[in-house]
């Protein structure tokens, strides 16, 4: 299924306060393979690029359009999620 | 969104990392201070970093299951300890590297030492003393004269004007003398003396190297050279180079000369 994608809002931080652990929790094991991996390690805060893309055997390119994917579809989900 | 980037910059801003600290990897420190002196880049970059902010402190929230614990720390070891400086110092490549240019800065010092010896037409001075080192009396005629009497013995034999020696040299003895032609067909004149391994040379300092070689040189100074065993010293006088080759050390070349000279 194609999820939808919106550029990072400006108010998105004030979006993702609303948000509570599990609905975070069940949105990224929902991802898809690889981005639900390259996903949790960018966001864990642990690793480097480099050290994502050897966990991932991607290159740098694909690395990089998995979290930029996640962000827009994660933000399309926020919308409509969430309240302003 | 932000094309004035390279692709490659690009790539790495979308993973930029999520904490203040500066990034150990170079090249997206160049991505994120490149992306910080275009302003519509930084905006973005502002925006994505306080999504990813957001977003990695409920992350951190999220309880992980005992089972996936050890996953983790298994991805953990992949990472592999932090090398320290010293650890990146002995590897077996960088110290290859480091030898190598080692060698390299060496050899380039080594022409470098060369090269400060060197002056026009040295390398026919250092012919001439081949020439000298491999000289036989057999070629020459015998003159068993003054050093003084030489300029008029080469003038009225070989025309040669002005190939008089330096008058500190007046009072040697000179036992045999020649002409002959360089590799630039330039008259060379040379001569034997009863002191042992000592020869003279006496050219016109014309455009030969031989004369560039005179004409790099003062009165006052003369410009040696060394070359198998044996040492040259030369200058140029009334259009005349004079060059004295002697067995030996450039050192005890300029110690003859410095005594001569008294």
């Amino acid at each position: 299924m194609k999820m939808q994608e919106e550029p990072i809002a400006a108010e998105a931080a004030a979006r993702v306060a609303q948000l509570n652990v599990d609905q975070l929790a069940a949105w990224i094991s929902s991802a898809p393979e690889p981005q639900r991996s390259a996903l949790a390690f960018f966001y864990l805060n642990e690793f480097t690029h480099r050290e994502m893309q050897n966990l991932l055997d991607v290159k740098m390119n694909e690395l990089a359009q998995l979290i930029s994917r996640g962000r827009s579809q994660f933000q399309a989900w926020l919308n409509t999620v969430t309240d302003l | 969104m932000k094309r004035w980037l390279t692709r490659r910059k690009r790539a790495l801003l979308e993973c930029a990392p999520i904490s203040e600290a500066p990034p150990s990897d170079r090249a997206m420190r160049s991505a994120l201070e490149t992306a910080r002196t275009i302003p519509e880049a930084a905006a973005t970059l502002d925006a994505q970093h306080h999504f990813d902010v957001a977003l990695a402190k409920l992350v951190g929230g999220i309880t992980i299951p005992k089972e996936a614990e050890e996953w983790f720390v298994n991805a953990a070891l992949i990472k592999g300890p932090k090398r320290s400086w010293k650890q990146i110092a002995w590897h077996p490549a960088i110290l290859a590297t480091v030898l190598a240019m080692m060698v390299l800065a060496g050899t380039g010092f080594f022409f470098f030492l060369e090269h400060l010896h060197e002056f026009p037409g040295s390398a026919t001075a250092k012919r001439m003393l081949a020439v000298a080192s491999t000289a036989r009396r057999a070629d020459f005629e015998t003159v068993n004269t003054d050093a003084i009497n030489l300029g008029d013995y080469f003038f009225m034999k070989f025309q040669l004007e002005h190939f008089d020696v330096p008058i500190q040299f007046s009072d040697l003895r000179a036992r045999a003398a020649r002409v002959f032609e360089d590799e630039d067909g330039t008259r060379v004149a040379q001569v034997l003396f009863a002191e042992s391994g000592m020869q003279f040379f006496l050219y016109s300092a014309g455009g030969s190297e031989l004369a560039k070689a005179a004409a790099s040189s003062t009165k006052a100074n003369w410009r040696y050279l060394e070359s198998e065993g044996w040492a040259g010293a030369i200058e140029q006088r009334n259009g005349v180079c004079f060059m004295i080759a002697m067995r030996g050390s450039e050192a005890e070349l300029r110690s003859y000369l410095s005594d001569r000279g008294r």
